[in-house]
């Protein structure tokens, strides 16, 4: 048998949800059931049906949603036969030149049944502010204050920008996607209510929805174009071995003067690397360096560097210090020093992370190991200085 | 009830004097009203669920699916009150009649 699946109208959206299956059976395909976005019918001869909905209540802890029996045996007898349910929405069908009477010979009785289905509305609506809301008072919670919190989630949000623009543009596509959605089913029920209430029936016509379906579309196409994006973006990473000589805008421990074997330190099996990644926002290096010199003393270099393409590389400063680990022991593991050749430098207290920014370059260093009055780490920055030009 | 009665509760109220389900009801309803009131099976069981709750009907006994109601005797002191005043309504407009015959 012939099946097809198509989507289906919002819960909040009644008289088009009556209006697409009734249309649906004059082409010849039948309601089946109905899933949470996808209705399925099945194919048979075009017919002239009505198709209503009626709306579940909520239910109890521990209670399954559903039309009672009694409900469901009513409509039965007056002539309308139940098709399919899922959730709020319930669908009857009877035939269009059968005498039935409609579900509600009182517009206003039916607004009643629209009280659970504008709870759901408002929970989704709330939804997102309200986890945004949780995630900073945690966060504060966390930190010596909100407004810390706040700048701590403004500089997440700015390096998840710079490193996956692609896909941060999909998640606020999607997240404004999801709250026009969730505002248009909010309003669209406020209206409903307020139609019924004043004893006109549900609006079965489908007009005055191209501004709607204009929007949508629009929103969609961008959630799709981003989620492209945010696609060819991760094929752009590359993780290599390291090169004898730096090819990018990065140093190596031997720039500071170091000469010695690049074998595992500190991390058995952990050989060097390098990855690189391009998002819209910045060319990235991440690299890891591990180093025994010929005096036989073990280093390991992380560096992280960033080439913006737009903007300056102090934009970054603060949340580069944030995810060091002297950043995460507290905010006053650092201090300003003037490398010559870079524009500001952040060295952290305890002597092994700086953060250095010089036009639209950033980075974040971490160096372990060597004598305890090494100066590997200067030197690396005066190097790194030189590199950025 | 504070409020006065919708006319399809009304009708209601009445049909419920004798034990009633839904459909049987909707078919009382428009044997009473004289075809006049049709009420959509959704509007019915809608009140129905209300006048439960406020205890003006109850359970009388199950057919199968079907739940066949009575009125409690709270729902008749409504009915008979809602009667009364619905007398009294009419009683105060008959200066209508007398006007037309004046007229």
């Amino acid at each position: 048998m012939k099946r097809c699946y198509l989507p289906q109208p919002g819960d909040h959206a009644i008289g088009e949800t009556e209006r697409f299956y009734t249309r649906m059976a004059e082409k010849g395909w039948l309601l089946e059931k109905r899933g949470a976005f996808l209705s399925r019918f099945r194919k048979g001869e075009p017919v002239k049906a009505l198709y209503r909905v009626e709306l579940a209540p909520r239910a109890g802890l521990g209670e399954e949603t559903g039309l009672p029996e009694e409900q469901v045996a009513l409509y039965e007898d007056c002539g309308w036969e139940y098709v399919t349910g899922r959730g709020l929405i319930h669908v009857f069908r009877a035939p269009a030149d059968a005498p039935v009477q409609e579900l509600y010979s009182d517009p206003a009785q039916q607004a009643e049944t629209l009280r659970a289905l504008r709870t759901n509305a408002w929970l989704t609506l709330l939804q997102v502010p309200l986890l945004v809301a949780l995630y900073l008072l945690l966060t504060a919670a966390a930190s010596d204050s909100f407004s810390a919190a706040l700048m701590n989630f403004a500089d997440e949000w700015r390096m998840s920008f710079v490193t996956s623009t692609g896909l941060m543009l999909f998640f606020l596509c999607f997240l404004a996607a999801n709250l026009y959605f969730s505002i248009h089913a909010a309003v669209s029920l406020a209206l409903l209510r307020r139609r019924l209430s004043k004893g006109l029936p549900i609006d079965r016509s489908g007009r005055g929805q191209k501004a709607h379906k204009i929007t949508a579309g629009a929103l969609l196409l961008l959630c799709v174009l981003s989620l492209a994006l945010c696609l060819a973006q991760v094929g752009t990473g590359r993780t290599s071995p390291l090169p004898k000589e730096a090819d990018g805008p990065y140093v190596l421990l031997e720039e500071a003067g170091l000469a010695g074997e690049r074998v595992p330190v500190f991390l058995p099996d952990r050989e060097g690397k390098i990855e690189r990644s391009a998002s819209l926002l910045a060319e990235t290096y991440d690299l890891y360096q591990p180093l025994r010199t010929d005096g036989g003393a073990g280093y390991a270099l992380f560096e992280r560097v960033y080439a913006l393409r737009f903007g300056s590389g102090e934009d970054i400063a603060r949340a580069l210090q944030g995810k060091a680990l002297a950043g995460q022991a507290g905010g006053d593991g650092w201090s300003t020093a003037a490398v010559p050749g870079l524009d500001r430098v952040y060295l952290a207290k305890n002597g092994m992370e700086a953060v250095a920014v010089k036009g639209r370059f950033a980075a974040s260093l971490t160096c372990i190991g060597g004598p305890p009055d090494d100066t590997t780490l200067e030197a690396l920055l005066q190097a790194l200085g030189q590199r950025w030009g | 009830m504070d409020q006065p009665m919708s006319e399809a509760m009304y009708y209601i109220f009445l049909a419920l004097l004798s034990p009633g389900h839904g459909y049987g009801l909707m078919q009382r309803i428009r044997e009473l009203s004289g075809g006049r009131v049709l009420l959509g099976p959704g509007t019915l069981y809608g009140i129905l669920t209300r006048l439960r709750k406020d205890g003006l009907i109850r359970l009388e006994a199950l057919d199968e699916r079907r739940k066949i109601y009575l009125l409690t005797d709270q729902g008749k002191e409504a009915l008979q009150a809602e009667y009364e005043r619905l007398k009294r309504m009419v009683r105060d407009g008959a200066m209508l009649e007398k006007g037309e015959d004046e007229a």
